[in-house]
């Protein structure tokens, strides 16, 4: 019970209860208050018109008039106390037994209790009082017990609506809450299905876009993207377990060999054969790591404002010696400054991997090429070699991927993978493109803000 | 002549290995299996260098290394970690590393780099205006080269690469070392590209009948002289 009462629909039904309390308290006091005025004006109206009729009669037909006019009046108001006091002091005519203490000679509206001649009770008047032409006072007072009976019957009322309001309104709080509570539970089932295994499992929307629709939709886009990470990270562990398999086995075979051997020259040459696919194999490791740590969105942080074309300068002048080399002519075509949020490190890899790859299955002429569109530079290499087929370009881009010819030259097939999350970190992604008669592999780099 | 060099790993084998190594060279190594100690040990005697693991018990490398320059001490460390990320390369050097190492690693990079730190720290404020190796000079405000009588044409990027060689003259240094010290690159080629520089400045350098000055140290990388 304790519990409930600490959870948010217990919270929520209170919070409309109370809400509906103050507002019906608020309602009850500002609609009596406004009852009590009108009757009491009403009173003051009827007590102030007999005042004057009677003063008026005090004026034009003397004090005498005035006098019977009082007693006359006393004997047949049942509603009001009436009294004239004589210059002297003394009772001339009326109700009351005397001048009721705090009533000063001339007022409009005081609320008192007060004693009729032959009643047993007091009743509730309100009084209006003023002085004669002659020297005499005059008062009189209008019964407010039948707006009193009023009063409390509206105010009744309006308390027995309230009463029976607060428990429909516990009702219209108690559905609500079952209505949000339907739409969150749904949500925390499906979130606890995919917990349990069932991954395609999903939040079903209504397609209303409300809040909780969008929360379904994001939800779902998670799960999309996780059931995706995950895929990915079975072809990865199917990908390592197959293509960790092979440098494996040929550095076990390197090492049986150097075993068996007693020729210092050939235990030597041996030696640096395992060292060499030890190194290819850890290279490998790092680079994977890399591409999940890019994928996962490490490194953004580090982005920072970066001349692109000056990046380009720079590692076109690292690779161009061996390019040359290979007798492979390299082209630079950028122009800055071209200033984008960053990674140089990552950037300089990216590249670098491309030129690689341009030098391992190109052909003639590389081009280091930087140009842009409407919200991103795009860097890329391009050369004259046929390229990657369109119906294969999908498998190049798989982590470990590797086009078949591809399988007898070294490398991991990761490069690309690496290219492709140096992009994603720069909100950019890779793609394969015809450029003036060459194939080109290319970067989008977001410029940012 | 032997330097005293602390070095804080956890692991026994690659602490033996480095100890071993260290000693054969000369050196006077400490050392301490986790970060306390290490930081302590650090803090109070006066080493020239310090190679510290990242993730070892007791205090972080990290941390060490902050408490280690909060303190005042600026002594050279080097970071020698599993951790070989780009991303965590650069977090060790910001953090105030003089140089960040890879695991696993080969101990003459190990030991090339470690000599070059505390040869960089020994140097002081001298402002070197030429740098020579036997009959290699070079005369860093006329931006000339020659090679004896033989005036040397460099382009920029060649003659800064010599000039790398030229400040650690007599010492190995790595293809790693030469991307970090010249292009100011932290990634890992995997190709020869650094290679081809070296042999492009080499045809420039050493002449017919000239002796051989940019030295092939196998299995490690290069050496001037």
């Amino acid at each position: 019970m304790t519990r409930w009462l600490r959870s948010s629909h217990a919270r929520f039904i209170g919070l409309i209860l109370l809400l509906e309390l103050i507002f019906g308290a608020a309602l009850l006091l500002s609609v009596t208050q406004l009852v009590r005025s009108n009757l009491d004006e009403a009173d003051i109206a009827t007590a102030i018109d007999m005042r004057d009729a009677l003063l008026a009669i005090g004026r034009d037909e003397g004090g005498k008039a005035l006098a019977s006019a009082v007693a006359e009046q006393a004997r047949d108001e049942k509603d009001a106390v009436i009294l004239l006091i004589g210059p002297d002091g003394r009772i001339v005519a009326g109700n009351l037994s005397g001048w009721p203490p705090n009533i000063p000679g001339r007022t409009e509206g005081i609320r008192a209790r007060l004693y009729r001649l032959g009643d047993s009770q007091p009743g509730p008047f309100i009084i209006t009082a003023a002085p004669t032409v002659d020297g005499s006072r005059l008062l009189v007072g209008e019964s407010t017990d039948d707006s009193d009976q009023i009063r409390s019957t509206i105010g009744g009322a309006l308390l027995t609506a309230l009463l029976t309001a607060l428990p429909l309104a516990a009702v219209a709080a108690w559905l609500v809450v079952h209505i949000i509570d339907r739409r969150i539970v749904h949500i925390a089932e499906t979130a606890a299905q995919v917990g349990a295994g069932r991954i395609d499992h999903r939040v079903a929307l209504d397609g209303s876009g409300d809040s909780f629709d969008m929360l379904g939709g994001t939800i779902n886009d998670m799960l999309d993207r996780i059931v995706g990470l995950l895929a990915e990270l079975r072809t990865v562990t199917d990908s390592i377990a197959h293509d960790l398999r092979s440098p494996l086995t040929r550095l076990r075979a390197r090492i049986d060999r150097a075993m068996l051997t007693d020729d210092p020259a050939a235990l030597r040459e041996a030696v640096d054969g395992i060292s060499r696919e030890a190194d290819a194999l850890l290279a490998m490791l790092a680079t994977a790591l890399e591409v999940s740590r890019m994928e996962a969105g490490i490194g953004r942080e580090r982005l920072s404002p970066t001349d692109l074309a000056l990046l380009l300068a720079d590692i076109g002048e690292l690779y161009e010696p061996l390019c040359e080399e290979q007798g492979r002519a390299l082209h630079i075509e950028a122009t800055g400054p071209a200033i984008a949020p960053a990674h140089r490190e990552l950037l300089g890899q990216a590249l670098s991997n491309l030129i690689d790859n341009a030098l391992k299955y190109g052909e003639g002429a590389m081009t280091l090429y930087l140009d842009q569109a409407p919200d991103a530079w795009r860097v890329g290499v391009a050369d004259s070699g046929p390229g990657i087929p369109a119906e294969r370009e999908a498998d190049a881009l798989r982590r470990f991927g590797r086009l078949d010819p591809a399988r007898g030259i070294a490398g991991a097939g990761l490069g690309l993978s690496l290219v492709s999350a140096v992009a994603g970190i720069h909100d950019g992604a890779l793609r394969f493109a015809r450029r003036e008669g060459q194939f080109a592999v290319e970067m989008s780099i977001s410029k940012g803000g | 002549m032997g330097r005293k060099i602390l070095l804080v790993e956890d692991d026994r084998t690659t602490a033996e290995f480095i100890l071993k190594g260290l000693a054969e060279h000369g050196h006077v190594a400490d050392h301490a299996d986790n970060g306390r100690d290490g930081l302590f040990m650090a803090t109070d005697g006066s080493y020239d260098a310090v190679i510290l693991d990242r993730m070892i018990p007791g205090m972080d490398g990290l941390a060490v290394l902050g408490a280690l320059r909060a303190a005042g001490i600026e002594t050279p460390v080097l970071f020698l970690s599993a951790l070989g990320s780009v991303d965590d390369r650069v977090t060790g050097l910001t953090a105030g590393s003089d140089d960040y190492m890879v695991k696993p690693f080969a101990f003459a990079e190990l030991l090339a780099r470690l000599e070059l730190l505390m040869r960089r720290r020994g140097a002081g404020t001298t402002v070197e205006t030429t740098l020579a190796c036997g009959t290699l000079t070079m005369d860093l405000l006329k931006r000339e080269v020659r090679r004896g009588d033989r005036p040397i044409d460099l382009q920029p990027r060649e003659f800064r690469l010599l000039e790398y060689l030229l400040r650690h003259a007599g010492q190995v240094v790595t293809r790693t070392m030469l991307l970090e010290g010249v292009w100011d690159y932290h990634f890992d080629p995997g190709t020869n590209v650094i290679d081809v520089h070296i042999s492009r400045l080499r045809r420039k350098v050493d002449g017919e009948g000239d002796t051989p000055l940019i030295l092939t140290v196998r299995g490690a990388g290069y050496r001037l002289g």
